[in-house]
């Protein structure tokens, strides 16, 4: 007898004259089917194409929501309220500087003579002329009179005696000048009456101020720029009025013929143009209370500025408070009360549009510091389709993510990204034969010199089948940038999600004999138990590879194929391996559109 | 006996010129009679191509065979046998089936693989209908076609490459890849 025999003998002697046993719902699926229905529900074919409506709703969102943020690039930027304020009150006082000219000339002209007194005013006049910043001494004056401005801001009449007292200043200012000459106030050589002055005055010596100095400050026509200010590019100014204090010295003699020195002190208003210190990068935004403090340095109150009529002028300034100048303040609160009225009844749409701003503009400055530098950020999204290769079944689909670009040089760049993959089964199953021996019996009888081995086999068969699969992917790539074109090839960290598996169950029961010769030695059959369970198909994370390449169309939006591999995974039992070989451990390639919320120009 | 025999021979194809007939007169019964005295052999030849899961699958190809053998029925010319033409009806429904749903890859084959494959006397012996039909439907769909064409049906791998629009060497390579599962099964049932 023969003792090997051809597989497709055995194939063809077997199966060739094989008969099925018959099935009763067969011929009623028959019977319908000469009745003209379809008894067998038509496997859904668009299964595959089931993900497609949904990726064209992903691309097609994608593209809303990238193309809404690229409208908002550039210049746009969140209201200031404080920088609208500063606005207003520029354009406040450019009114003031723009009225009647020849008051400032005979304002010079009064100023003819070194001055003397304790303190000499700093008078501004209506041409464009800057006088200096206000020093730290006059900040000092200011302070030391704060309560006197408290009491004294209804006084309307200052200004009427400010005038009248503009030629006793002038003169007033030259004792000053001889008092203060070192600015000491512990200097032996000093008065009294220059302690006192000096206490009041700038820290400047004005008396060193000759009377071409003051000549030439009230008849300067430019702008000043004050020498505490680092950069001398053009900066816009605001005009803030000053309380200043004129004091006068007066000589009394008593009954007893003592002389002793009293002094007169009278306010008056200066006004004083400050450059705003917009391109400071210590410039501050004050809050509304402190701006609004800081543009009532007189303590006069906005009401009391409403108040004044056109003849009751500031001494400095012989035009009348601006009515804009009133506006500004009640403009301010103005604002503040239509924003705050405005948030309560902004919609969510509009909410959602300006947080929506405010993050594409987070992620157009984002930053990352690397050895005290800070390298710039260029964050995106990219969607697209993949599909696996060289594996015997196909698992196509679709994904999205983010990612995040930092350049190391022109030429070279890191990025890393988030993508979520959707996968597709297109029949990859999982099955799984048991078999449990039921019956078992020997005939020593029947032939000479063989025994016969019966055995009833339960047989099972459990197949375990999906329809899809996702899986996260966290590459991290290094780029070289040539031209348009990027080339990346990098690590690739791939986490795969439970599957969530369906299974399919049949038993069937089969008679099998063995035929052993005596002498010959036999391994019953034993049952075979199940391989695979529910929790082979868990998750599990791997590592592999990714390499690829990508075209910019321009400097925001761009074409990407890669292709990516795991190489390894943790799975641990010898039946999950099994399952990652054929579904995670699998080549694929994905191809995807890019759009990255900052522009990555090369040439920055 | 020989007398018998004939008889029953003779019993026989008058029986199935009556359900010929009767299935030409759209006759239900006849066409019952003709379905389930086929429906063992062709179920065989259909379960061949399919998966082991995909019974109801199986079935809608079997009966879409039989709806055109209903359907075509007056187009048979009593020449040859009437069996032979329902298979090779049915057959076309199978070829149907895999054209529209399966897809080849091309493969290499070198020539010492073309050698047929052999078991033990041992496992053959173990093996009955049931498990081979089981191993034969467990078989990669694309390697269950070609080994199904090659031993059973007796297609030449021209042929089978013509018919599926693949290479010989791809043919070839399909037979031989369903040999070695079949032996490797085969064997680790001896065991």
């Amino acid at each position: 007898m023969k003792d090997n025999y051809s597989i497709d003998e055995l194939v063809r002697q077997k199966l060739a004259n094989g008969q099925e046993q018959h099935n009763l719902s067969a011929w009623a699926n028959m019977e319908r089917m000469l009745d003209g229905k379809n008894p067998y529900n038509k496997p859904e074919k668009d299964s595959k194409r089931r993900w497609l409506p949904f990726f064209l709703l992903f691309v097609v969102l994608g593209s809303g929501v990238a193309v809404a943020l690229n409208s908002y690039t550039g210049s746009e930027q969140l209201p200031i309220s404080n920088a609208n304020t500063e606005q207003a009150a520029s354009q406040a006082v450019a009114s003031i500087n723009n009225q009647d000219n020849t008051q400032a000339a005979d304002v010079a002209a009064a100023i003819s003579e070194p001055t003397q007194g304790s303190f000499q005013a700093q008078q501004t006049t209506q041409s464009n002329t800057n006088l200096p910043a206000p020093t730290a001494a006059k900040a000092s004056v200011n302070n030391t009179i704060q309560e006197q401005n408290k009491q004294k801001a209804q006084q309307t009449n200052l200004n009427t005696k400010q005038v009248a007292n503009n030629n006793s200043i002038i003169k007033n200012s030259s004792n000053a000048k001889q008092a203060t000459n070192n600015n000491e106030p512990d200097n032996s050589n000093s008065t009294p009456i220059a302690a006192v002055a000096s206490k009041l005055t700038s820290t400047k010596p004005t008396a060193q101020k000759s009377k071409e100095d003051i000549l030439a400050l009230s008849t300067k026509k430019e702008t000043i720029t004050p020498t505490a200010i680092a950069n001398n590019a053009k900066m816009d100014t605001k005009q803030i009025d000053i309380t200043a204090l004129r004091v006068e010295e007066k000589i009394v003699t008593d009954a007893n013929g003592n002389k002793s020195i009293a002094f007169d002190s009278t306010e008056f208003s200066v006004k004083m143009n400050v450059p705003i210190e917009k391109t400071n990068p210590r410039y501050v935004a004050l809050s509304k209370k402190d701006q609004e403090r800081a543009e009532n340095k007189t303590g006069i109150l906005s009401s009391a500025l409403e108040n004044l009529k056109g003849e009751e002028k500031i001494v400095a300034s012989s035009t009348p408070l601006p009515q804009k100048t009133n506006a500004v303040v009640p403009e301010i609160k103005a604002k503040a009360d239509v924003t705050n009225n405005t948030n309560e009844k902004i919609s969510f749409y509009t909410r959602f549009k300006n947080m929506s701003k405010a993050l594409y503009q987070k992620a157009n400055t984002a930053t990352i510091k690397i050895a005290d530098k800070q390298i710039p950020i260029y964050p995106g999204m990219i969607v697209g389709v993949n599909a696996s290769v060289f594996s015997k079944h196909n698992f196509g689909g679709f994904q999205g993510g983010l990612t995040a670009l930092t350049p190391l040089n022109r030429y070279l760049s890191i990025s890393t990204e988030a993508r979520l993959l959707h996968k597709n089964n297109s029949g990859y199953t999982v099955n799984d034969y048991n078999y449990t021996i039921k019956n078992m019996s020997v005939d020593s009888n029947s032939l000479s010199s063989s025994k016969i081995y019966n055995y009833q086999v339960d047989s099972n068969a459990l197949g375990y089948n999906f329809k899809n699969f996702y899986t996260i992917q966290m590459p991290i790539l290094l780029n070289a940038h040539v031209r348009d074109f990027t080339f990346y090839g990098g690590l690739n960290m791939v986490y795969g999600f439970r599957m969530d598996v369906r299974t399919s169950n049949k038993d069937y029961v089969v008679n099998v004999a063995d035929t052993i010769a005596t002498n010959s030695v036999y391994n019953q059959r034993a049952n075979i138990g199940k391989r695979y369970t529910r929790d082979d198909f868990n998750s599990r994370f791997g590592l592999g590879y990714t390499v690829g390449g990508s075209y910019s169309f321009n400097p925001n939006l761009y074409l990407d194929l890669r292709f990516s591999n795991v190489l390894w995974d943790n799975s641990k039992s010898a039946t999950k391996q099994q399952i990652s070989n054929d579904m995670f451990q699998i080549p694929a390639i994905q191809f995807s559109l890019g759009y990255r919320f900052r522009k990555f120009d090369r040439t920055e | 006996m020989s007398i018998a025999l004939s008889h029953i021979k003779i019993t026989q194809e008058d029986d199935i010129q009556a359900i010929i007939e009767g299935c030409l007169k759209g006759n239900r019964a006849a066409q019952e009679r003709l379905y389930k005295r086929f429906y063992p052999k062709m179920m065989s030849m259909v379960k061949r191509y399919t998966n082991y899961h995909e019974y109801h699958l199986a079935e809608e190809i079997l009966n879409n065979g039989f709806l055109k053998v209903f359907q075509k029925i007056e187009s048979y010319e009593f020449k040859g046998s009437f069996e032979g033409w329902v298979r090779k009806i049915i057959y076309h429904s199978i070829f149907d089936y895999v054209r529209k749903n399966t897809k080849y890859r091309e493969k290499m084959v070198f020539a010492e693989e073309e050698r047929d494959v052999v078991v033990t006397k041992t496992a053959i012996d173990k093996l009955n209908y049931d498990e081979l039909m089981h191993y034969i439907q467990d078989l990669p769909e694309n390697t269950r076609t070609v080994f199904n064409m090659y031993i059973l049906e007796g297609f030449t791998h021209k042929e089978i490459s013509e018919k599926l629009n693949i290479s010989a060497g791809t043919s070839k390579w399909h037979l031989h890849e369903g040999r070695k599962i079949l032996k490797e099964k085969i064997n680790n049932l001896n065991k």
